[in-house]
Order: structure tokens, then C-alpha cells, then sequence
């Protein structure tokens, strides 16, 4: 269907930013309530189920080439299976996109434009991420390649500024009640990590996907460290009472200052974060409204752009009453339905792949 | 102010709508089909949020149906 392409490093960039926005949000509190000082660990478990996905992605995308997720469920289940599968796919998207456009807005009500309607904020980044995605995942991915890197750097440069205010002894003792808690708590992790398996929308636009299975690993790896290096941050910083902050690493930023003269990073975050929430949403954005297209077989996905904006804007107004509701929502059904959707389906269409042999090996 | 909303809600929708069915071939029948039901049903939600904001959303069905998921890993809720 869609005849751009776009190379490895881009592909691990989108990746990375797809998955990175949100994380670095709201992810460190729910792994410091259960994981305590062992919060640091929790993402490195985690990662494996995102080394599992890509793997599975990757397999899926060599048995059977070209196809994403969607049009593979109407390939190995037949038409009326595989439309019934697809539609899981795509209603489990539509709300997934709608809590993220949801967090973004919130997160800039919240933090910086307390007296801007939460609708304005949700049109506008709507609107930005529609003329993204009509452009293709080609542009799509060059924005990932000039943000991805700075988005890095910047998680880096608010841990080495904070370097002198640091608690060291806030990570002690490791392991102090057994493995448990830090299991526990790299499932809220986890639930990010899974979100790895759309990384089969983008793999049939991959030039020469011969080593696409590199770039997608190296995207978790990526995004392994950020949530190590983040959690450590918060744990560094606030210690255990890291579970009780909405957004702690934003909290974080809040306490540097270098010689009186370097402060308020936090409009920089802001910045910076709205970059990486811009691809976040355009990433997840662009996969619905290509799913939407290949579920009804159709030959182009840019008509359909503007509408499933439109569907977006009001998913997110939806999906939650207020902020409560919504943090409520990420351990509760957020993790069984990602489990059902992102491990569960997967792991399904990888058996029914194999059993029946259909797929032609390049 | 509700009746503004109301036609703020009725007049974006009709410009999607609008645009996307002009740029498309007329005879591409499905194109056309999708984007009407995808434009009417973000229409009908938003019109339903309107006039009953506490509607219960997809949080609350999802919520209920992954029940037996979650409480494994979260049995206090």
C-alpha cells in the first residue's frame, strides 16, 4: 500500500519515540508504589517482553512479508476470523491512542497551561499529527530521526545536572525483600514494552528489510535505558515518595540549578517533551489509520486520515472522566487488555503461522 | 453555549466529511462508505458526550471485561 520507505535507524528512532513519550511520564510512580528502592530493575525485566515482541513482530513480518498485523490476521484465520481479530486490534488502538492524546493534553494542563481548555490542546495536537501522517510514514520518521536524539540527550542531561542533589543511599538495600516486589512492578513496564509489536506496521516500509529485526531490538535497548536511567532519577531524588508524584520526572527537572543560574529546565521538558509526544501521536495515529484502511481493503489510508482524527478528539475527551480515572485505568484494565492484545494475539498468529506453513521464507 | 458546541461539533465534522468525500474518486464506492461511518460515528459520540458527559466510556467496559487478567496481578484493585 504504501510505496515510502523508510531506512533502520529511522525505524529504531519511531520506535523508540512511539513508546518513549508517555514512559518517561507517568511510568517511574507506578513502578516506585510497588517496586519501592528496587524501581531501577523493574524496567530491565521489563524489556523482555519487548525483545520477546520485536522477535515475534519480526518472525511474523519473515513468514509473511509485506503484511502487518491486520492484513497477517485476515491472511491466517480467513476472512471472517481474521476481520473479527483485526477489529480487536484496531477498537484496542483507538483507545490506546485516545488514553496517550489524553496524558499529553493533562500533562501540559497540568503542568504549564492551567487555564487552556483541555479541547483546544487535543485539537491542536490532533490537527499537527493529521498533516504527519497524510504526508506518510517517510516524514513520519525523519521527524523521529531529528527528535529521537535529543529526546535522549535531554533524559541524559536532567540526570547529570541533577548529579550534585542526589541520595545515593535511596537505592539501598538492593533487593532487601526478595525479587518480588521489583516482578511486581515491572508489569506497569512491561505493558509499555509490549506496545513494541506495531513495530509490524512499519516493518513492510523498511528499504532493504533485511536487518530490521537489529533496529527494532536496539529501539528496546533504547528505550530499556531511558526507564533506567529516569527511574533512577526519581528514586535518586525523591526516594520511595516518588509514588506519590504525578509526573516525578517533571518534578525532577524542577530541581535544577546550577550556580543560581541555570534553572527552570522545565520549560525545556516542555519542549521537548511536546517534540516526542508529537511523534508519539503521529506514530500511533498513522498505524490506526493504516490498519483502518487494510481492515477494509482499501488502497489508500490518506482519505481516511482527517476522520479517524476526528474519532481520535473524541476517544480522548472519552476514554476517561478525569485524571484519576485515567491512572486508575493503566494497572487495572490498561494491563489486562494490553496482555489479551499485545502478548496474547501475537503469540496466537506466530502458532497459527507455524502449524499451517503457509508463509514463503525470504 | 450548548447550542454553539453543538454546532462547532456538527460544523468540523462537515468540513472532514466534505473534504475527504471531494477528494476522493466518486467511484471508489468503500472509500466513500468509510469515511461517512467514521466521520458519523465520531459525530454521534460527540454529540452523545454532549448532552451526557458522565456516558460510561470504553475505560469502564474494558476495565470490566479484562476483570479476570488484572486481578491476578492486582488483586486490591
Amino acid at each position: 500500500m504504501d510505496k515510502e520507505k523508510v531506512s533502520n535507524l529511522q525505524l529504531c528512532l519511531m520506535m523508540y519515540l512511539m513508546i518513549g513519550g508517555t514512559s518517561i511520564l507517568v511510568v517511574p510512580s507506578f513502578t516506585a508504589m510497588y517496586a519501592k528502592q528496587d524501581m531501577w530493575i523493574s524496567p530491565i525485566i521489563g524489556s523482555v517482553f519487548g525483545f520477546f515482541n520485536v522477535t515475534v513482530a519480526w518472525l511474523l513480518h519473515r513468514r509473511n512479508p509485506g503484511l502487518t498485523l491486520i492484513e497477517q490476521a485476515q491472511r491466517l484465520f480467513g476472512k471472517w476470523m481474521g476481520s473479527i481479530l483485526g477489529i480487536v486490534f484496531l477498537l484496542f488502538q483507538i483507545d490506546a491512542i485516545g488514553l496517550i492524546t489524553r496524558e499529553y493534553a493533562e500533562f501540559i494542563v497540568q503542568a504549564f497551561l492551567p487555564k487552556t481548555p483541555l479541547v483546544m490542546i487535543i485539537g491542536c495536537i490532533v490537527l499537527t499529527c493529521s498533516f504527519a501522517v497524510r504526508s506518510g510514514v517517510e516524514v513520519i520518521g525523519r521527524f523521529a530521526q531529528i527528535f529521537g536524539p535529543i529526546f535522549l540527550c535531554f533524559v541524559l542531561a536532567i540526570f547529570l545536572f541533577l548529579l550534585a542533589e542526589y541520595n545515593y543511599s535511596n537505592m539501598l538495600p538492593v533487593l532487601g525483600t526478595g525479587v518480588m516486589p521489583s516482578l511486581k512492578g515491572s508489569l506497569e513496564p512491561s505493558v509499555w514494552f509490549m506496545e513494541f509489536i506495531f513495530i509490524s506496521s512499519v516493518y513492510p516500509s523498511v528499504r532493504q528489510g533485511g536487518n530490521g529485526l537489529k533496529g527494532g531490538l536496539f529501539a528496546v535497548l533504547l528505550m530499556m535505558i531511558t526507564m533506567v536511567i529516569t527511574n533512577f532519577t526519581c528514586l535518586f531524588l525523591f526516594g520511595e515518595s516518588t509514588a506519590n508524584l504525578t509526573f516525578p520526572f517533571l518534578s525532577a527537572s524542577r530541581f535544577v540549578n546550577i550556580a543560581d543560574f541555570f534553572s527552570h529546565v522545565e520549560a525545556i521538558v516542555m519542549a521537548l517533551w511536546i517534540l516526542g509526544g508529537f511523534v508519539q501521536i503521529s506514530m500511533w495515529y498513522y498505524t490506526l489509520a493504516l490498519g483502518t484502511a487494510q481492515w477494509m481493503k482499501m488502497t489508500d489510508f490518506r482519505p481516511l486520515v482527517f476522520p479517524v482524527g476526528l474519532l481520535i478528539g473524541v476517544f480522548s475527551i472519552w476514554v476517561a472522566k478525569n485524571f484519576q480515572q485515567m491512572l486508575q485505568y493503566f494497572p487495572t484494565g490498561g494491563t489486562g487488555s494490553s496482555i489479551i492484545t499485545l502478548l496474547l494475539l501475537p503469540i496466537l498468529f506466530l502458532l497459527v503461522s507455524l502449524v499451517r506453513g503457509s508463509g514463503t521464507r525470504n | 453555549m450548548f447550542v454553539l458546541k453543538l454546532l462547532g461539533i456538527t460544523l468540523l465534522s462537515a468540513a472532514v466529511f466534505l473534504y475527504d468525500f471531494s477528494i476522493v474518486d466518486p467511484k471508489k464506492k468503500k472509500e466513500r462508505a468509510a469515511i461517512a461511518v467514521i466521520t458519523c460515528a465520531g459525530w454521534v459520540v460527540a454529540v452523545l458526550l454532549l448532552f451526557a458527559p458522565g456516558l460510561p466510556g470504553p475505560t469502564e467496559w474494558i476495565n470490566q471485561v479484562t476483570k479476570p487478567i488484572w486481578i491476578i496481578f492486582y488483586p486490591e484493585g
